[in-house]
């Protein structure tokens, strides 16, 4: 998504002094962009921000950001900390959730990201969510080349078994994982699914410090090379997960291993974005 | 409103709130007729707002939206009350319990704020709404805030509403009776029904209260009584974790509720140099 694509070189106060129509209106936009790069600084995690801290660290004059902040202040977007010298979020903020704030919807959040993830390794890409003990693709998008994976939409999964179930598997909390592994079987796909509790518990570990779920033919045996990424919701639980497979003679280990690191990027703005939103009670089916 | 001169700036700010009044995406002629602005002023604008991150196009390219930004900003201003991320697995528990959406509201100056929200699990269920701000009488969760605050609080907020001699009244009734009852339970939103109880910090302050939005009334008063004690389980399990000063701190105590304004009505004009 196109976001806090101002440089601080667009925002150069110097190139704002021109008094023709054309150019005010261009300083116009110089002061207002520089606003709002003001106010978006306080979407972090940090609560209070001062004068001269935001000079130094968007290299505005302090004399732009004392009166950005002021116009903040006034329509009420920040107000005066308690020690009076910094600025905090303002309740005015709150007129976005007029209508309240949307819950999820993971596809719609999900499609950029995919997109770019799609161009980047030109293979397919997919999207899956928990359903019971299952993972289920809801959304995807074929891969570029002649030969492609297929985007399995609506195919089921058991949760022990192919990248995109273990990526969410992994995450639930540990006594989740135990309850999947104690109340049913699991069942055998090909020659390598993990079909042990010891087998399975030393995967999640994996997947866990990895922050990813590589394939290994553990569900389908044909000739596929997949990685799978969680999408993470507010409590570190996967909202679900993001596939990128193709066929392993072009897609293979080194061609995933180089291509990591770029995906790796995308999903980590992604997850920015879906760690702002709980799991859904509903979608992962934990109370069924 | 072309009467007072108006900077690049301000605009800004009526186009945030345009958008933000607006459930469905909003056309650029659309906005630039309901801010009294030329096209290509509205155009202009929409495009340094979009870049910034606050403003989105729809599928179709041509209609705005509010953005991820704005939305960043509202959560963060959320995650400024510490209980918000503590009260999560007490909500998901009830929500699980009861099937209903859950909600957590604190105050924020006179209004209630849903500071967290678990959506239930039945088929027919509230919206969990987060971040949506209401006078402190209007909504059960607020009305279980106000309930309790002390009498010369309540005066202040009566005089600050501006209500009726007759309304403040029948305001100070209402409150009688949920201090004598201890919870709020509210049926007037139709197909509703709405358990909110106080939750206190140890020094004895009611801080926030946890509401059970049920969408099935009728389920008779045995239902009632026993969301009631699910939900007073929940309150006990945040009271023991709210011996801890430091989760029950307002965010905004140190300014005049007077002052706090939560962006219902954006009246501010001045002229940015």
């Amino acid at each position: 998504l196109p976001r806090g694509t101002t440089s601080v070189a667009e925002l150069d106060p110097s190139r704002a002094g021109d008094a023709t129509p054309h150019h005010r209106e261009l300083s116009g936009n110089r002061a207002t962009a520089r606003v709002l790069l003001i106010l978006s600084q306080f979407s972090g995690d940090t609560a209070s921000h001062g004068v001269s801290e935001l000079s130094r660290e968007l290299g505005m004059t302090k004399n732009m950001v004392h009166r950005a902040l002021q116009t903040l202040a006034r329509h009420g977007y920040l107000v005066r900390d308690a020690s009076g010298t910094s600025y905090e979020l303002g309740p005015g903020v709150l007129q976005f959730a007029r209508v309240g704030l949307e819950p999820l919807n993971l596809p719609r959040l999900a499609d950029p990201y995919m997109r770019r993830m799609q161009e980047a390794s030109k293979e397919t890409v997919s999207l899956a969510v928990r359903s019971g003990r299952t993972a289920v693709t809801i959304a995807g998008a074929r891969g570029l080349g002649q030969i492609a994976r297929r985007v399995p939409f609506g195919r089921a999964v058991a949760l022990h078994a192919s990248p995109a179930s273990r990526a969410i598997l992994a995450f639930l909390p540990d006594h989740e994982i135990d309850a999947y592994i104690a109340d049913g079987v699991l069942e055998r796909y090909t020659a390598t699914t993990l079909t042990t509790a010891e087998q399975l518990h030393k995967e999640v570990r994996t997947v866990r410090e990895r922050g990813y779920a590589l394939s290994f033919g553990d569900h389908v045996r044909q000739g596929a090379t997949g990685v799978a990424f969680p999408v993470p919701a507010a409590d570190g639980t996967a909202h679900g997960s993001i596939t990128v497979a193709g066929p392993s003679d072009r897609f293979t280990d080194e061609r995933r291993a180089e291509l990591l690191p770029a995906l790796g990027a995308i999903m980590d703005e992604l997850s920015r974005h879906s760690r702002l939103y709980p799991a859904d009670l509903a979608v992962t089916g934990r109370i069924i | 409103m072309t009467a007072t001169p108006h900077s690049s700036v301000d605009q800004v700010f009526d186009v945030l709130e345009v958008l933000s009044a607006s459930v469905d995406p909003t056309g650029v002629a659309q906005l630039a007729r309901a801010l009294n602005v030329p096209t290509s002023t509205a155009h202009r604008v929409l495009a340094t707002i979009e870049t910034a991150g606050y403003a989105t196009r729809d599928t179709t390219g041509t209609r705005y939206q509010l953005g991820l930004g704005a939305q960043e900003l509202t959560h963060a201003l959320l995650r400024r009350f510490p209980l918000q991320a503590v009260c999560q697995p007490a909500l998901r528990g009830l929500a699980v319990a009861t099937g209903e959406t859950t909600v957590l509201t604190c105050r924020i100056g006179w209004y209630g704020l849903r500071v967290a929200s678990v959506e239930g699990w039945r088929e027919i269920h509230a919206a969990p709404r987060l971040a949506e701000t209401s006078r402190l009488d209007a909504t059960a969760g607020g009305q279980a805030l106000l309930g309790f605050v002390d009498d010369q609080e309540l005066s202040r907020f009566l005089k600050w509403s501006a209500v009726s001699r007759p309304q403040a009244t029948a305001v100070r009734t209402e409150v009688a009776s949920i201090r004598q009852r201890g919870y709020v339970l509210d049926e007037s939103t139709h197909g509703r029904s709405d358990l909110a109880l106080p939750v206190r910090a140890g020094d004895g302050r009611v801080v926030a209260a946890v509401t059970v939005e049920a969408s099935a009334p009728g389920g008779g008063a045995r239902a009632e009584r026993q969301r009631y004690s699910q939900a007073a389980a929940v309150v006990k399990e945040l009271e023991v974790a709210l011996v801890d000063p430091a989760l029950s701190i307002d965010p905004f105590g140190h300014l005049d509720p007077d002052d706090l304004d939560p962006g219902l009505s954006v009246t501010a004009r001045a002229d940015y140099d």
